[in-house]
C-alpha cells in the first residue's frame, strides 16, 4: 500500500514540476487580458446580436422577408447548415484518425480539430431551425417523427453525433483539466478552478487512470469516424433520395463526405494560422504541420475534383431533360460561381501545394481560404439551381418565385451564426489550452508517464 | 527581261485558268442548286372505309431526296370528282406534319357514283417554292361489309360478308378480294389468318391458342388492305371472350414473367422492417459504446475519489 501511495505522489510531483511550467506558457491565451481580445469578443457579440435581430424580424414578419419562395424553398440557411455540418464531420474524421494513428506531430493541432468538431456541430443545426417556418412546432419532429423520413434520420444522426463528439472532446480534455486544476495560475476559489476540479474527475497521471482513459478515447475515436461518415451521408441522402435533377445521385453520400473533409481541412488550416499568429505559437505549430495538413488538403482536392467531374460528366452525357436544363443553368446564370467552386477550388490548392517550392505557411493558408470559399459556393450550387429547375413547368408565376435571391435577413442571421461559431471557438480556447498540454510535455525533454495517452 | 516577261505571262495564264475553274465551279453549284431547289412531288391517294363505317380519303404529298421523304407541310390539297373544275370540287384539306391531307365523311355520306358503281376522286396540289405541282386520282367501289363470329359445337368461326354498293342500294357480292384477320396487341396487330371471298362470303376458323386478357377477352379485326378496287376496308368486334386466360403450358420455349409492381409505402404509419432493423443495429452499436465510455468516466471519477482519500494531507 505504501508503495502505491509513493508512486502516486511521485506522478503528481512530475505534473507539478513539468506540465505546470508548460501551462504557464499557455496561460495568457486562457485569459482575456488584451484589448484586442476584448474587442474581438465585442465584435462577435455584436455580430451575434445582429443575427438575433434578423431572427426576430423573420419570426415577426414571417419567412416572406427571406428569399425563399414556393419553388426555391431552401436557400442560404441550408447552405450554411451543410457547410457547418461539413466542418464538424471533417474535424471528427481528422481528430479521430490522427488519434488512432498515434501520430506524434499532430498533437498541437488535435485540440483545434476537436473543438472545431463540437462547435460547428452546435452551429450547423441552428441554420436548419432558421429554415423552419413554424418554430412552435419544432418538437413535433421528436414526438411525431417517422423513421422512414430522411429528416428524422438527420435529427437522430446529428443528436447522436453531437453527443459522441462532446464525449470525445471531453475525454481529450480530462488530462489538461487535471493539469489546470493543479496549476497555480488561477486562484483556488475561482470559478475556473472549481470547474476544472469537477471536470477533471479526480484524474491523476497514473497508468491506472491512463489505461481507462486511453481505452475510452480509442473507442470514441473509432466511433466518431464511423458516425461522421454515416451522418454526413445521411445529410447527402436527404437530397439524393429525391428525384430532383442534380440531387438524385448514388455517389452523393461519398461526394458529400469528401467535400466535407475538404472544407473542414481548409478551415482547420485557417484556424491553425490564426492561433499561431495571434498567440505566437510558432514553436508548436510549425511549417511541418502546415505542409502535412496541406498535403491532406491536396489529396482531398484531387478527390473532390474527381467526384465533381464524375457527377457532372454522367449527367451531361445522359442528357436527361431536366439534368440538361440544370447544367445549362449552371454554365449560364451561375457561371462564375461554378468556375470558382469547381475549377478554382480544385486547381489552385492543387497547384500551390502540389509544387514543393510553393509550399509556405501563407500560401497553404491562401489555398485553404480558396478551398473554403469554393466549397461554400459548391453547396450553394447544389441547393439553389436545382430548386430553380423544377420538374413541373412553371406558368404564370412571379419572377421572384422562380429565382432565388437572398435577403439582408438571411445574411444577418448568417453573420450571427458565424459570429457565434467564432465566439464559441474563442471561448473554448479561453477555457482550455488550444494546444494539448499533456501530449506536448515530451517536447521539453520531460519523460512521459508509464502509459501515456499518445 | 524576256525571262521575266515569260514568267509574268505564265502567271497570267495560271490566274486565268484558276479563275475559269472557280467560275465554272460556282456556276455549276448555283445551277445545280437552282435545279434542286424544286423537287419532284409525289402524291399517294387512298380510300378508307373505317371500322365505325365512316369514310376517309387521304392524300399524302411528299418528295424524296437522298432516299429520305420530305413532306409538304401545311399545304392545301383540293379533292374533285373526276376532272378539276369548280363544280366537281368535293372539298379541300391542309396537310399535316406527315404531309397528309385528309377528308373525313360520316357513315350516311353518299359519294357520286358512276353507273358501274365506281367513285372517281382526283386530288390536286398546286405546288410551292419547294414542291412542284402534282395530282393523283383514285377509282374505288364502296363496300358494305360486316363481321360475324359464330360458335357451333365448340368450333369458333370468323365470317365476313361483303357486298358492293350499287345504284339504288343494290347489293352485289364481292368476288375477288383477300381479307386478313388480326387481334390487336400492345405494339401491333397479331395476324391470325387470311382468306378470300366466295360469293360475298369469307371465313376462317378461329385459333384456340390466342391469349386474351385476364378473363379471355379479345378484339378481332378483319381488313381488306390496299385493294385496287375497294381500297382499305376494316371492321372489328371488341371484347369477345374467345381468348385464352392461361399461358400456353405445352410450349416449353415460351416463358411468362409475372411482374409484380412493388408498392412504395413510405407514407405508411409503420416504417419498412429493413429500416427499423438497420436503425436499431446502428443505434445500439453506437449508444452501447457511449454508455460503456460514460461508465469508464464514472470509473475514473471513482478512482479519483479513492486516490484523494489515500493521499496524505498537505
Amino acid at each position: 500500500m505504501t508503495g502505491i501511495k509513493t508512486h502516486h505522489i511521485l506522478k503528481i510531483k512530475i505534473m507539478d514540476n513539468t506540465e505546470l511550467s508548460l501551462i504557464r506558457e499557455f496561460a495568457p491565451q486562457l485569459k482575456i487580458n488584451s484589448k484586442l481580445g476584448q474587442a474581438w469578443i465585442i465584435i462577435l457579440i455584436t455580430g451575434f446580436i445582429i443575427g438575433l435581430f434578423g431572427l426576430y424580424w423573420q419570426i415577426h414578419k414571417g419567412h416572406v422577408v427571406t428569399g425563399m419562395r414556393d419553388y426555391v424553398v431552401w436557400g442560404v440557411y441550408i447552405v450554411n447548415f451543410i457547410f457547418f455540418m461539413g466542418l464538424s464531420y471533417a474535424g471528427a474524421l481528422i481528430a479521430g484518425s490522427l488519434h488512432l494513428m498515434k501520430t506524434a506531430w499532430s498533437k498541437p493541432i488535435m485540440r483545434m480539430a476537436e473543438i472545431l468538431t463540437v462547435v460547428s456541430l452546435m452551429i450547423g443545426p441552428l441554420f436548419i431551425i432558421l429554415c423552419i417556418g413554424r418554430l412552435d412546432r419544432l418538437y413535433y419532429l421528436f414526438i411525431f417523427g417517422r423513421i422512414q423520413s430522411p429528416i428524422t434520420w438527420d435529427v437522430i444522426a446529428i443528436t447522436t453525433d453531437l453527443i459522441g463528439c462532446i464525449i470525445f472532446l471531453y475525454l481529450a480534455l480530462i488530462p489538461d483539466m487535471a493539469i489546470l486544476r493543479d496549476s497555480d495560475e488561477f486562484k483556488d476559489n475561482s470559478w475556473r478552478k472549481k470547474l476544472y476540479r469537477i471536470l477533471a474527475l479526480g484524474y491523476q497521471d497514473t497508468p491506472e487512470f491512463n489505461k481507462i482513459l486511453n481505452r475510452s478515447k480509442n473507442i470514441m475515436a473509432a466511433i466518431i469516424i464511423a458516425i461522421a461518415i454515416i451522418v454526413y451521408s445521411v445529410l447527402a441522402w436527404i437530397f439524393s433520395v429525391t428525384l430532383q435533377p442534380g440531387w438524385h445521385s448514388a455517389i452523393f453520400g461519398p461526394y458529400f463526405v469528401i467535400a466535407a473533409v475538404y472544407s473542414g481541412t481548409g478551415v482547420l488550416i485557417i484556424v491553425m494560422w490564426l492561433y499561431r499568429k495571434i498567440y505566437h505559437l510558432e514553436a508548436y505549430i510549425t511549417k511541418e504541420h502546415f505542409v502535412k495538413v496541406g498535403v491532406l488538403l491536396l489529396i482531398l482536392a484531387a478527390f473532390f475534383g474527381y467526384f465533381t467531374f464524375s457527377e457532372y460528366l454522367t449527367k451531361w452525357y445522359g442528357s436527361e431533360k431536366n439534368d440538361s436544363f440544370l447544367i445549362d443553368r449552371l454554365f449560364s446564370d451561375y457561371f462564375w460561381m461554378f468556375i470558382i467552386s469547381n475549377y478554382a477550388g480544385v486547381i489552385i490548392p492543387l497547384v500551390i501545394i502540389g509544387f514543393p517550392n510553393l509550399r509556405t505557411i501563407n500560401s497553404i493558408t491562401f489555398a485553404a481560404i480558396i478551398c473554403v470559399i469554393a466549397l461554400w459556393f459548391n453547396r450553394y450550387l447544389i441547393v439553389v439551381p436545382t430548386l430553380e429547375t423544377p420538374f413541373l413547368p412553371i406558368q404564370d408565376s412571379r419572377p421572384e418565385f422562380l429565382n432565388y435571391s437572398s435577403t439582408w435577413v438571411e445574411w444577418s442571421t448568417t453573420l450571427g451564426g458565424t459570429a457565434l461559431f467564432c465566439l464559441l471557438f474563442t471561448l473554448a480556447s479561453k477555457f482550455v489550452p488550444i494546444i494539448e498540454v499533456y501530449g506536448n510535455k515530451a517536447k521539453n525533454g520531460i519523460p512521459k508517464s508509464d502509459n501515456p495517452i499518445t | 527581261m524576256e525571262k521575266l516577261k515569260f514568267i509574268s505571262i505564265g502567271r497570267i495564264l495560271v490566274g486565268v485558268f484558276f479563275s475559269i475553274l472557280f467560275t465554272l465551279y460556282f456556276v455549276g453549284i448555283s445551277y445545280s442548286q437552282n435545279e434542286e431547289s424544286k423537287f419532284r412531288t409525289r402524291m399517294s391517294l387512298d380510300f378508307y372505309s373505317n371500322n365505325d363505317k365512316t369514310k376517309t380519303i387521304k392524300a399524302t404529298v411528299f418528295t424524296i431526296k437522298d432516299r429520305i421523304r420530305n413532306y409538304a407541310i401545311n399545304e392545301k390539297v383540293y379533292f374533285y370528282y373526276g376532272e378539276r373544275s369548280d363544280e366537281n370540287l368535293l372539298d379541300s384539306a391542309t396537310t399535316d406534319n406527315n404531309g397528309i391531307a385528309q377528308l373525313d365523311f360520316p357513315e350516311e355520306f353518299r359519294f357520286l357514283t358512276a353507273e358501274d358503281r365506281t367513285i372517281s376522286i382526283t386530288a390536286y396540289f398546286d405546288g410551292n417554292d419547294s414542291f412542284t405541282e402534282k395530282s393523283a386520282d383514285i377509282n374505288f367501289i364502296e363496300l358494305e361489309m360486316e363481321l360475324l363470329l359464330t360458335q357451333i359445337d365448340g368450333s369458333k368461326t370468323i365470317e365476313v360478308r361483303a357486298y358492293e354498293k350499287g345504284i339504288d342500294d343494290e347489293m352485289i357480292p364481292v368476288k375477288i378480294a383477300d381479307i386478313s384477320y388480326y387481334v390487336p396487341r400492345y405494339f401491333s396487330d397479331q395476324k391470325i389468318g387470311e382468306s378470300d371471298f366466295t360469293v360475298g362470303k369469307s371465313s376462317i376458323k378461329f385459333p384456340d391458342n390466342i391469349a386474351g386478357d385476364t378473363i379471355g377477352n379479345i378484339s378481332i379485326l378483319a381488313r381488306i388492305e390496299d385493294h385496287s378496287i375497294y381500297g382499305n376496308v376494316e371492321r372489328s368486334i371488341t371484347n369477345f371472350r374467345w381468348g385464352t386466360t392461361q399461358p400456353i403450358e405445352d410450349d416449353k420455349s415460351l416463358m411468362t414473367i409475372e411482374i409484380t409492381i412493388p408498392t412504395r409505402a413510405l407514407w405508411h404509419t409503420n416504417a419498412p422492417l429493413w429500416m427499423i432493423i438497420t436503425l436499431i443495429i446502428l443505434l445500439t452499436g453506437v449508444w452501447s459504446h457511449y454508455i460503456y465510455v460514460i461508465f469508464q468516466l464514472k470509473k475514473i471519477h471513482g478512482l479519483g475519489k479513492k486516490n484523494k482519500l489515500s493521499q496524505p494531507a498537505k
